[in-house]
């Protein structure tokens, strides 16, 4: 079942590819289907609630282990994946071509990630994860802006960089725990099992490597120098993909490795990674304001929203953890929502730089009323699934970190800046002369989409209970290990 | 007395003698079918691998001469697989058609026996007959049509470096001679430390010998004679030097470091030179190619960087050592796939891109698909994506190496590789983009008539198979080696 849900879209990626050459149309639909089936069967696993596992030797020389097991979180994190590539490919209908090209490493993409979210083995893990990218590349380098290959070509080397420093951390470890245990092994079950202790120069290097690989893919500040370009030049039916469901495989990677696998080291530095969090979204939402165009709103917003998450990351506390997880999913409905709003505009000609757009309101009502949905969901309207997410967040920062937790808390003021600024830009205000009046509102397929999301959003947002309690179980395993000790600095772990 | 087997003379004597008679058939009234001669070479290339499948599989010495071990075994395999898909590709490659006769395809036979030489040699003049033999071959096949654009100017490099090279290691040879009084491998060590030895003519020697390995492995700095080789060359003696001589010579290195092992922490700086030298001079100078194949040829001096990185550390411990020549030992059979894969793709579409450049490929990922994806798997595998071969060599080697504790050499090495990402995906991205201009009719008919591809085809799909399968069976793989 495990190998299905993983292996079953690249396989139609691979039938897609050979058996659709000329029929672009034809890739469309069936990418489509095989996506929508997919996330149907992860949205079963999902609520039947039981982990799936699978264990089998690999490479036996080296510790390598083919183990993958679903739980929660990562089911969590699959389905919405799914979810989005099914938006993605609804809002670029109309607006991709060569959907045979295109189709294929779409479900390659998906491939990877689910891939990514089951493995337990960090080669494994290693493996799903360059998968996911590689496709990504091509996505990001063949559609979007005419000039974007050289975005997605500093996206690529940058990643790429920081993805080989982390296999070199990941070797690091594998060898640490080796010499520590005497037991070899990648496989993440075993290593778990005995933590690297100490706060030597050996597990900061490791950790360095850890936070660089994942890191970048969030996009951390201050690694996040790729992201605003490649978003803003992308494709945004690649971007939903990016901004939406890639960067919480960073925070997914920084969740799983780096505390359970290193406590003393990781504890250390986690007064560290929650004032980086706080500043990269305080950062993050200043630069939106700044900017003067959606794409470029959205983009930066999405940075200081997944800066958040960090901040909650390293408060390592239940609360704050189960806050992240919600923040994750409401972060990626949300930026993919505006992302498909960007879209939608982008079919109809408009490039949503403000000089150029202004009163569209009036033209759309039914794509400004959505359009406002998301800009409110996105400034944590209570009842959303923002809000929900980042109240916990913030109640479990503070209750590390007074200072952090504020300036966290301040963000959430200026996000209402931005979101109210490009609403007003964009919808509102006199009909701009200088835009050509040849304007449809959403139709039954874009409606589709949207609606998609909205449900999502809503529903997570009302009924925030139904998703911790899926990703409980995951959260309390992961803070068995426990951080307070370590806060004190006794170091005692079992 | 020496023991003596005969099983380790068999393949070879078969190549050799087999590549004489091939050559008779030259002089035989009416036999001149071109076809004909590659088929009969093929079929002794196929005795030679039935003689190794057949021959016991504990390790048989030859008069001390050459010793065939399992690996020996896997690689002997290796390298006929190797001749017999270059005389695949050569038999019907556009720009060598009409001109593959009896003297080519005995060419190939003599430098598959070269190879099996070089690499199961216990002794060092063996390895030097070896070398000599593959590489007087080699640089006949490079010369091969005169006529072409630098093929005269490629052999020419290839014959002052293979010669220059070649007396630089026999000095070597004679150095280690005159310091050990043995030339037996496994002798060397023990008669160190007697009377009449001298341990620093050994090592000086041993130097010299690895310089003389360097310039034919073509590892920074003896790899500037690489680039045109590849590019003067046709693509199936190009794919021959890559995937055959490279790796034929790797193997007697390996066996070098394992019976010499003790001597070699007195030559881990020049290798730790070579190391960072070639991942950073390689990448750093494939970045501004434009042409594919030269490409690909400082691609490989990066490569036998990576390669050398696990060489760094051998010292007296045999148990650390097994696990370094074995990582070494895979990164060499899974560049041997992938670059056979490559050189195999710009063969076939040398009817329409003879130059190779870069700029001629365009588009031809999207007109061919199977090629696109054979060479797209085979250029990820380079980069080092999992989960093709590339990856698992590059993780088995980055490990090793840091078991040894050379975090340093490591994260310089994958730095290089990240930007190595660079000119790999300009080559994929190239493969895939819409074609500015239209091929041509003629040149497309041609690569689409079914028979002349036959062969290459087969080449194409079993090398790409491998890349894929070494990396996802890569512990089944690691158990041979």
């Amino acid at each position: 079942m495990l190998n299905l849900v993983i292996y079953f879209p690249l396989l139609a990626a691979a039938a897609i590819w050979l058996g659709c050459r000329e029929r672009g149309t034809l890739a469309r639909s069936l990418t489509l289907a095989v996506i929508c089936l997919e996330t149907l069967i992860l949205f079963g696993l999902a609520m039947g609630g039981n982990a799936l596992s699978l264990d089998a030797e690999w490479i036996a020389d080296y510790g390598i282990h083919y183990h993958l097991q679903l739980d929660g979180l990562g089911l969590a994190l699959s389905v919405l994946s799914g979810g989005l590539a099914v938006v993605a490919i609804l809002v670029g209908w109309e607006r991709i071509d060569r959907w045979q090209a295109f189709g294929p490493l779409l479900l390659a993409t998906l491939s990877g990630m689910v891939g990514l979210f089951a493995a337990y083995d960090l080669i494994l893990f290693y493996v799903f994860w360059e998968l996911m990218l590689i496709p990504m590349y091509f996505m990001l380098a063949m559609w979007g802006d005419p000039d974007s290959r050289r975005s997605a070509t500093q996206f690529m080397l940058v990643t790429v960089t920081a993805s080989l420093l982390m296999l070199v951390a990941i070797i690091l470890l594998f060898i640490a725990h080796g010499v520590q245990t005497g037991i070899y092994t990648f496989d993440y079950g075993i290593l778990k099992q005995t933590p690297l202790i100490g706060n030597t120069l050996l597990s900061k290097l490791i950790l360095g490597g850890l936070l660089l690989g994942f890191g970048v893919k969030v996009p951390v500040f201050p690694l996040h120098f790729w992201a605003p370009l490649a978003y803003r030049k992308g494709d945004p039916s690649v971007i939903i993909m990016l901004s939406g469901a890639m960067a919480n495989a960073g925070v997914y990677g920084l969740l799983r490795f780096t505390m359970p696998l290193m406590p003393e080291v990781t504890a250390s530095f986690a007064p560290w990674g929650m004032a980086i969090g706080a500043i990269g979204t305080l950062y993050g939402a200043a630069q939106a304001i700044r900017q003067d165009d959606l794409r470029g709103v959205i983009a930066w917003s999405s940075i200081s929203h997944m800066n958040i998450a960090i901040l909650a990351l390293f408060a390592w506390q239940a609360q704050a953890l189960h806050g992240m997880a919600l923040q994750l999913l409401a972060h990626g409905l949300s930026v993919a929502g505006l992302f498909a709003i960007a879209a939608l505009l982008l079919d109809r000609k408009r490039d949503g730089v403000y000089a150029n757009v202004g009163g569209l309101y009036a033209q759309m009502p039914k794509l400004g009323m959505c359009f406002l949905f998301f800009v409110v969901a996105t400034v944590g309207m209570p009842g959303l699934a923002n809000f929900a997410g980042e109240a916990l967040i913030l109640a479990g920062a503070i209750s590390r970190s007074i200072l952090w937790g504020s300036v966290g808390a301040v963000t959430i003021l200026l996000s209402v800046i931005y979101g109210v600024k490009v609403y007003g830009k964009v919808m509102l205000g006199p009909v701009n002369p200088r835009v050509p009046t040849e304007l449809w509102d959403l139709n039954s397929r874009e409606k589709a989409a949207l609606t998609v999301l909205i449900i999502a959003i809503l529903v997570i947002g009302l009924m925030p209970q139904l998703m911790i309690e899926t990703v409980h179980l995951p959260t309390a395993e992961l803070l068995a290990v426990n951080i307070d000790s370590l806060f004190g600095g006794v170091h005692a772990i079992d | 007395m020496p023991s003596t087997d005969f099983y380790p003379v068999i393949a070879p004597a078969l190549t050799g003698i087999g590549g004489l008679l091939v050559l008779l058939i030259g002089v035989w009234p009416r036999l001149k079918d071109a076809a004909l001669v590659a088929f009969y070479a093929s079929i002794v290339l196929l005795l030679g691998a039935m003689a190794v499948l057949l021959a016991p599989h504990e390790a048989a010495g030859f008069e001390r001469f050459i010793t065939l071990d399992p690996v020996n075994r896997h690689g002997w395999l290796l390298f006929t697989a190797g001749g017999l898909a270059t005389l695949l590709l050569a038999w019907r490659d556009r720009q060598l058609l009409g001109e593959v006769d009896e003297q080519f395809c005995s060419l190939v036979l003599f430098a598959v026996t070269g190879t099996y030489l070089l690499s199961a040699a216990t002794n060092l003049l063996a390895a030097f007959i070896g070398m000599e033999l593959t590489a007087l071959s080699v640089m006949a096949m490079i010369a091969w049509q005169p006529q072409r654009k630098g093929a005269v100017e490629a052999a020419i490099k290839y014959a002052i470096t293979a010669t220059v090279s070649g007396s630089i290691m026999l000095f070597g040879i004679v150095l280690m001679y005159a310091g050990s009084g043995s030339l037996y491998l496994d002798a060397i060590p023990g008669n160190l430390g007697g009377e009449r030895t001298n341990e620093t003519l050994v090592i000086v020697g041993l130097a010299m010998v690895l310089v003389g390995i360097a310039f034919e492995l073509a590892v920074a700095p003896f790899h500037c004679w690489l680039a045109d080789v590849f590019q003067g060359s046709s693509s199936p003696v190009t794919a021959f030097i890559a995937s055959v001589g490279k790796i034929a010579m790797l193997l007697f290195l390996l066996n070098l470091a394992d019976q010499l092992s003790g001597l070699w922490p007195a030559i881990h700086g020049v290798i730790i030179g070579m190391v960072v030298l070639s991942v950073v001079w390689g990448n750093l100078a494939a970045l501004r190619q434009s042409n594919l194949k030269r490409m690909l040829a400082y691609s490989s001096v990066a490569h036998f960087g990576y390669v050398l990185l696990a060489l760094t550390a051998i010292s007296g411990d045999a148990d650390g050592n097994a696990d370094l020549l074995q990582a070494a030992a895979y990164y060499g059979l899974s560049y041997a796939v992938m670059n056979m894969v490559s050189f195999a793709v710009i063969g076939l579409l040398s009817g329409i891109n003879p130059s190779a450049d870069l700029e001629g490929y365009r588009g031809m990922g999207r007109r061919y698909p199977l090629l696109g994806v054979a060479l797209a798997i085979a250029v990820l595998s380079l980069a080092g994506i999992p989960p093709t071969a590339g990856f698992f060599a590059k993780l088995f080697v980055f490990t090793q190496a840091l078991n040894q504790g050379q975090l340093g050499l490591v994260i310089i090495a994958s730095l290089a590789a990240a930007s190595s990402l660079f000119y790999y995906l300009r080559i994929l991205v190239v493969f895939f983009s819409v074609p500015s201009n239209e091929v041509s009719e003629e040149a497309d008919i041609a690569l689409q008539g079914d028979a002349v591809v036959m062969g290459p085809t087969l080449v194409i799909s079993l090398s790409t198979a491998a890349v894929l399968l070494i990396g996802l069976c890569a512990g089944t793989v690691l158990t041979f080696i």
